[in-house]
């Protein structure tokens, strides 16, 4: 099954979908890290969540911009959760050549997904409010925002995740 | 009047095609500078917020589809002019909600109503 689950910064989205990828109790379970590295502030976000899933069983691999590359790496009667994809857009509209990022991430992501059993996706709702100035933040929202809509399509399970608390927005929670 | 409200990008404007079975041709955008005609939809209403009457857009958009932008969950921003348009959206769309028969936010291109047409609740009670 896949799901995708989305709230704002400091929701508890990540905390959620790393309970939910444990109960699916497959025996390989990946974590696909997106995030790159620039300073001190990324490292101990990182060092956070690394604390936060530590003793439950994740594998982890670094994918920060192909995730198919990856793929041989992960056992097909497994469950990957991918964080996030924000994090995976940004680096791929900012920091590559990429020209069309939004159908690049969406068949990276339905191929991963049909390689495994469960995928558990972490997006970001980062939309309502004042649209920004400038046309490259502008872009990043439509991108991000076409990615999560397709994704919340083909996903059987959409989830927003406030204060710690889930709300059900399709689908039944396991 | 039914009242869309949601965050940039989330397939607002597609979902009320698909839902309601209308076209682009029944859109009026609040942010263009073509006068209203009688449109079915009303798109980016949020655009009229600094200069928003209620007494007159309610009449005017009563049997209408209303898509507004959801705002305030972010920084307070820097500029007056920016907190004072944020305020003025986030007031206009409590007036159209609470004015509009059913109220539905969009999310990742999904709908969940936030207030129900034919609704038998009766806050007084």
């Amino acid at each position: 099954m896949m799901a995708l689950i989305t709230g704002g910064s400091g929701s508890g989205k990540s905390l959620f979908a790393e309970q939910m990828a444990v109960q699916f109790r497959t025996e390989y379970l990946y974590y696909l890290a997106t995030m790159q590295i620039y300073d001190d502030e990324c490292r101990n976000r990182i060092l956070r969540h690394q604390k936060q899933r530590a003793g439950k069983g994740f594998i982890t691999i670094e994918t920060p911009f192909c995730l198919s590359d990856h793929l041989h790496q992960m056992q097909s009667s497994g469950t990957a959760l991918l964080e996030c994809v924000s994090n995976l857009l940004a680096n791929l509209q900012f920091d590559s050549d990429q020209q069309d990022p939004v159908t690049f991430i969406t068949k990276e992501i339905l191929q991963i997904r049909q390689h495994l059993q469960h995928l558990i996706i972490v997006t970001n709702d980062i939309f309502a409010d004042r649209i920004p100035d400038s046309p490259e933040m502008q872009a990043y929202l439509q991108n991000l925002g076409k990615i999560n809509c397709f994704l919340a399509e083909k996903s059987d399970l959409v989830i927003e995740i406030n204060a710690g608390i889930p709300v059900i927005w399709k689908g039944k929670r396991l | 009047m039914k009242l869309i409200i949601g965050g940039y990008a989330q397939g607002r404007l597609a979902y009320v095609f698909r839902t309601y079975h209308l076209k682009e041709s029944d859109v009026w955008n609040a942010e263009g500078t073509e006068p209203y005609q009688g449109q079915k939809i009303i798109y980016h209403a949020e655009a009229l917020a600094l200069s928003w009457i209620a007494e007159k857009y309610l009449a005017l958009w009563k049997d209408c589809i209303v898509i507004t932008q959801e705002t305030g969950s972010g920084l307070i921003p820097i500029t007056p002019e920016e907190r004072h348009w944020r305020e003025a959206v986030g007031q206009m769309n409590q007036q159209l909600a609470a004015y509009a028969e059913s109220v539905e936010r969009i999310c990742c291109g999904l709908s969940m109503y936030l207030k129900q047409e034919h609704s038998h609740v009766d806050s007084d009670q």
